[in-house]
């Protein structure tokens, strides 16, 4: 119980923390920017929009590092040292304390999450149309790429065949949760132990690691290899194995996003008590 | 008489830095003790390691009988202000106190309202720590320390911030709360404040600490 209550005295921070209307104005202008534009594509076809673009937008690096650079802003900070927390530490200890920090991490990611899927389908109102399976204008954008005049992202048709709407939808939602929540924690570890800073840097470079595989890595001959150290190119499911072509696979993907997880949080919970607890320079 | 604090040959560094070097004091219960030193000296590397915020890297210290450190945290009958106060800035006063007493167990509403009338701040006020000033954020602060009702007070420059009357209503509540048998521990660098108050006075200088005579 004393772990939710220091979560929810971080939650409650929101309010005079510029970082997270920022963040939030960010989301919306650059969702609206990359994907308005499917409405009037898909009047152009006659036919309606169907809100599983969030499946897609894994499939478009050079756009989707902008959203995971913005969360990225948000846990900077983590584990959220400031001086209100020495008053939260003498109450609860350092063990309660930490629980309460990993909890915020992960209800943040959660939020982050499902504030991305709302943004992916509430631009397509009201032109917008709740069925299970892909539709004409997704199929119809994804195998031929003439959306490109309207809402310029690039949409793979691998992730299109390999699943259906609701688990590609799925895939991505869990894993941006998993996956934003590891990069919280390792920015966590970092700023305990290895200084401010470094665990945002090593964060970072996963958010452009598509980007990187995309731009280099076929140039510097190891695409395949460095597909398997890029926590954000698994949610493109185009990129986990199907069949024996070398590349993980999504039990893979989910191994390794949980297992680092859990093994930074028994480092973190384990550890802690041999931390300075400063407050941040505010 | 018992001890509230132990200190056993409590050295602090940081790197090459010695923040505390080889300290050895107790505190008894029931006086106010007074540690004076210019900044830098190590007064709140201790006072963070007493409140087990930073861990010693050798010696022992304990608290109201209970040693702290390697995972065993500071006893619950504790109130500290270690540094400058910070709150909720969007929230009042009373708001902020009871968040932090939620997380002791149960919320004493009038308990809270009392403790900020008594440290001279209006309970029935809405407005925002954000919009108070120093001397208003530190009044708050020693009113969180208190509010638990706890048997031992750290208090680093608890009169900072505060005018010539603030000051002398802390003198006179701390003097009341040593009256019920509490212990404060005190840094100051106001000599005033250690001698109305204190019944022992100790120095730090570059981390080490002696015993000074009260005049």
């Amino acid at each position: 119980m004393g772990a939710f209550k220091c979560c929810k005295l971080n939650f409650l921070q929101w309010r005079t923390n510029w970082k997270y209307p920022v963040c939030g104005i960010f989301l919306l202008v650059i969702t609206w920017n990359t994907l308005h534009g499917f409405s009037d594509y898909a009047e152009a076809l006659g036919c309606p929009m169907r809100p599983w673009l969030l499946a897609l937008l894994p499939g478009d690096p050079h756009r989707f590092v902008l959203p995971m650079l913005a969360y990225l802003m948000l846990i900077s900070d983590a584990p959220f040292r400031n001086r209100q927390q020495q008053f939260v530490l003498q109450r609860v200890g350092k063990r309660t304390w930490i629980w309460g920090q990993i909890l915020y991490l992960f209800f943040t990611s959660v939020l982050f999450a499902v504030l991305l899927w709302v943004l992916s389908w509430v631009f397509l109102l009201p032109n917008l149309e709740w069925k299970a399976r892909w539709g004409p204008a997704i199929q119809t954008a994804a195998q031929t790429g003439n959306h490109m005049q309207y809402a310029y992202v690039v949409m793979s048709y691998n992730i299109i065949q390999d699943a259906t709407p609701i688990v590609a939808t799925a895939w991505v939602f869990f894993m941006l949760i998993a996956v934003n929540f590891l990069f919280g924690l390792i920015v966590t570890v970092c700023n305990l132990w290895a200084g401010r800073g470094l665990g945002t840097a090593i964060a970072v470079f996963f958010c452009l690691e598509p980007m990187i595989i995309e731009l280099f890595g076929s140039t510097i001959g190891f695409e395949r290899f460095l597909l398997w150290m890029s926590p954000v190119s698994w949610l493109n499911r185009s990129y986990l194995q199907h069949t024996n072509q070398n590349l993980p696979s999504v039990g893979y993907a989910i191994a390794m996003t949980l297992g680092i997880s859990i093994l930074l949080i028994l480092v973190i919970v384990g550890t802690i008590h041999r931390c300075n607890l400063d407050a941040n320079k505010e | 008489m018992e001890n509230a604090i132990e200190i056993r040959h409590v050295t602090k560094r940081f790197k090459e830095n010695v923040a505390v070097n080889d300290v050895t004091v107790s505190f008894e219960k029931g006086k106010i003790h007074g540690i004076i030193g210019r900044n830098g000296s190590g007064k709140t590397v201790l006072f963070k390691c007493i409140c087990g915020l930073f861990p010693v890297t050798e010696g022992e210290i304990t608290v109201l009988g209970q040693e702290i450190g390697d995972g065993k945290r500071v006893p619950k009958d504790v109130g500290a202000i270690i540094e400058s106060p910070g709150f909720l800035p969007n929230c009042s006063g009373y708001q902020n106190l009871r968040y932090l007493m939620e997380l002791s167990g149960k919320v004493d509403k009038e308990r809270i309202r009392n403790t900020i009338a008594l440290v001279g701040l209006d309970p029935g006020s809405k407005k925002r720590v954000g919009k108070y000033s120093l001397g208003m954020r530190q009044r708050l602060g020693l009113a969180q320390a208190i509010m638990e009702d706890p048997q031992l007070l750290i208090l680093d420059e608890p009169m900072n911030g505060l005018d010539k009357g603030g000051v002398e209503e802390m003198r006179q509540l701390f003097l009341q709360l040593k009256e019920q048998g509490k212990t404060i521990l005190i840094a100051s660098h106001n000599p005033e404040d250690t001698r109305i108050l204190c019944d022992t006075l100790h120095e730090m200088d570059a981390g080490v600490m002696t015993e000074r005579e009260l005049l």
